[in-house]
């Protein structure tokens, strides 16, 4: 008793004093270049699982057996195969085995799926419509931009940054390929169009800035631009009312708001039909100023209340 | 020699209190989440599964943002991609890159599949999250049985 | 061996106890001493005149009590303030990744790899347009062609606001750095003056910049304000008044 083991003690103040400096450094002392675990019983089971039913049981495993591709028909059940020594070996305790079978397995299948055509037709259609968009309307605002440009300095200092012959004719062609059916080539040639119109917007344009000032031509267009501009905050109301969850009576007041709004637009709507746009766009700023007092109090803000 | 008998307890307890203290006072704080992260759970607990966590500060310093939403076609929303495993392995979305060729491949499933069992689809630390959202509950993960449901 | 352990523990105790936190509510009470005050001092003759009697013309207590209280935890300054949150947690610690899963020890930290890049206040706390700027990062353009060069339009769109805060200015270059046109246009942003409602209710919800603003790219706070509003009114802007408001200047 007397006899102490100090020396144990001198232990337990290293530990101590190891604690009191770890902690600071501890957290950047976790690489990532932790091997990895050995895998559980339940992981393995669940792996094997999931392959089995890529294997077997996926419409992907339908359109492998029924692609007609020698090659791939074989890779698949060879997959399969895999997937059930797998299985043996996990029931025999072999877990590494089992897990090396499972990826192996896994890895013939994606091959295999690889092989195949990619996308399917909705795909193609999908990608088809996004591209013809972007390209026309690139081709819009490149055409207005041309011409302000050389209104403003000469055609000279613009020069010709897209060969628009060459341009029509890719599209034109695109149409063509979609309208008999090959979707894929249809695609192939917009993308090129579309690389073209962007490297001559981004030509055109470098450089510059543009002011989009609010100068309307004429009252009808600044009515036009407030109509928008209130729809787009009647619009945001409800996606309000889910995301914030406001209280009953914050509720019952935004209801009034937005019905006060309402009255006034189908007011505007009137006014704009008997031709007194200044008024209009009058009426119809009010009702917006209704719709942004009901989104507040619904939650969307971001500063104090604006002047 | 009667002395260090004492002495020692005065250790014993002094000790105790020092390391106690300490820890306790540099305990760390709840943690932020890596901003921008996408948590999907579109299938993942119906399959038993993790939700999957993206990462996109990693992949941000390695691809600009052109490669993943413009040529491989990845929309702008969390969850309305609908990716799903056969997807992937058939080459589309992830698996454009997650191939063996330019990054690792499928079997890694819990790099992945890393998520908080019951955590909803989101960005994480968005701003609609930080505002507005209510606070999402975990599922209890004993009532789950993540690992139990497959025995 | 011994020795030196013993003085390094008693160090180590002392350090302890001399910095237990402000939990036990004792005061510390300083008293002085009835001879050091000033009505005594007053009184003492100086060496150098002895017949001087400075008079105190402030009456002074005799002893003067100085508290030095602690606070209790519960009456903290700043008791409902959130404490700042560790940013940019690894993984395992960050609250979203499930520390139970064995991969997720294996994914990188996030201050590992930002341990370069230039920071910031907010979001990621990385500046990635800084980043990209001075090449800190080399993210492809082109899954398979490390080489593949971006199409950078440098086009600015000023955009001037109603209220008396700054004009947006909206920077193609910094944008097409990272995005290409079909990512905004026109799915999202038509290409074409005044086509294009904009406003900080929708840019909030998620419409708009608020498709990548406050999701993925740096987020809406009021630290951020000013790298869209950049561009501030001149000097004689006034606000826009109305028909009603110009007749009734009371208002």
């Amino acid at each position: 008793m007397l006899n102490r083991n100090t020396s144990a003690w001198g232990g337990l103040v290293a530990m101590a004093a190891m604690l009191l400096l770890a902690p600071p450094v501890a957290p950047a002392a976790v690489s990532h270049e932790v091997s990895a675990p050995a895998p559980t019983k339940q992981d393995v089971a669940r792996k094997i699982r999931f392959v089995r039913m890529m294997a077997t049981q996926s419409k992907m495993a339908y359109r492998l057996e029924h692609s007609g591709d020698a090659g791939v028909q074989k890779s698949l059940h060879q997959a399969r195969d895999l997937v059930e020594a797998a299985q043996a070996s996990l029931d025999a305790g072999d877990m590494d085995g089992a897990v090396a079978q499972a990826d192996k397995s896994l890895e013939l299948i994606s091959a295999a799926a690889k092989r195949l055509p990619a996308n399917s037709k909705e795909d193609n259609q999908l990608r088809y419509k996004e591209l013809l968009d972007a390209v026309t309307t690139y081709q819009d605002s490149y055409d207005s931009n041309y011409k302000r440009l050389v209104g403003a300095k000469g055609k000279a200092a613009v020069g010709e940054p897209l060969d628009e012959a060459r341009f029509n004719d890719t599209v034109a062609k695109a149409r063509v390929d979609a309208g008999n059916g090959d979707l894929e080539g249809a695609n192939r040639l917009l993308s090129d169009a579309q690389y073209n119109i962007t490297k001559a917007l981004t030509v055109l344009l470098k450089g510059q800035t543009l002011v989009y000032e609010k100068k309307f031509a004429t009252p009808k267009d600044e009515y036009k631009y407030e109509a928008a501009r209130n729809r787009s905050y009647a619009d945001l109301v409800p996606r309000a009312l889910e995301q914030h969850h406001p209280t009953d009576h914050a509720v019952e007041l935004i209801h009034k708001f937005v019905n006060l709004s309402e009255t006034m637009e189908s007011k505007a709507v009137k006014q704009a039909k008997a031709g007194e746009y200044k008024d209009a766009v009058a009426t119809l700023q009010a009702s917006t100023s209704h719709l942004q007092r009901a989104l507040w109090i619904a939650g969307v803000r971001w500063s104090r209340w604006p002047e | 020699m009667v002395g260090n008998r004492n002495f020692s307890l005065v250790y014993k307890v002094a000790l105790a209190a020092a390391v106690a203290w300490l820890s306790f006072s540099a305990a760390p704080q709840p943690a932020q989440a890596e901003y921008a992260d996408v948590v999907i759970n579109n299938y993942a607990d119906a399959a038993g599964m993790r939700p999957v966590v993206f990462p996109h500060w990693f992949h941000r310093i390695r691809f600009r943002c052109k490669v993943c939403h413009a040529d491989l076609g990845f929309k702008f929303k969390a969850g309305g991609n609908h990716i799903t495993m056969a997807k992937i392995i058939a080459g589309k979305f992830c698996g454009a890159c997650h191939n063996g060729k330019i990054s690792w491949t499928v079997e890694n499933c819990g790099m992945c599949h890393s998520g908080i069992p019951g955590t909803p689809t989101h960005f994480v630390g968005s701003t609609v999250q930080r505002l507005v959202a209510p606070p999402y509950v975990p599922l209890d993960r004993k009532e789950k049985r993540l690992l139990d449901m497959h025995q | 061996m011994t020795r030196e352990i013993r003085i390094i523990s008693l160090a180590l105790t002392l350090t302890a106890l001399i910095g237990t936190p402000a939990c036990s509510a004792k005061e510390q009470m300083v008293r002085a001493t009835p001879d050091s005050t000033p009505a005594a001092v007053a009184q003492q003759d100086l060496e150098y005149a002895p017949s001087f009697k400075p008079v105190d013309e402030i009456a002074q207590s005799d002893f003067r009590e100085l508290r030095v209280a602690q606070v209790s935890p519960a009456n903290q300054f700043n008791q409902n303030l959130k404490k700042p949150r560790e940013i940019n947690a690894p993984p395992t610690e960050d609250g979203v990744h499930d520390p139970a899963d064995e991969a997720v020890k294996k994914l990188q930290p996030p201050k590992k790899a930002f341990a370069d890049l230039p920071p910031s206040d907010f979001g990621n706390h990385v500046d990635w347009v800084k980043a990209i700027d001075e090449k800190k990062i080399e993210p492809r353009w082109d899954r398979d062609n490390p080489d593949a060069k971006p199409f950078v339009m440098d086009l600015d769109i000023v955009r001037p606001v109603k209220a008396s805060v700054p004009d947006v200015v909206f920077p193609h270059r910094q944008h097409t750095e990272w995005l290409f046109c079909s990512n905004c246009h026109p799915a999202i942003f038509v290409p074409q003056r005044l086509a294009n409602t904009i406003n900080m209710s929708l840019i909030i919800s998620g419409e708009k910049c608020g498709v990548c603003h406050g999701k993925v790219s740096f987020p809406i706070e009021t630290i951020t304000c000013k790298k869209c509003h950049s561009k501030p009114k001149p000097a004689d802007w006034q606000p826009p008044r109305s028909k009603a408001t110009l007749e009734q200047p009371w208002r």
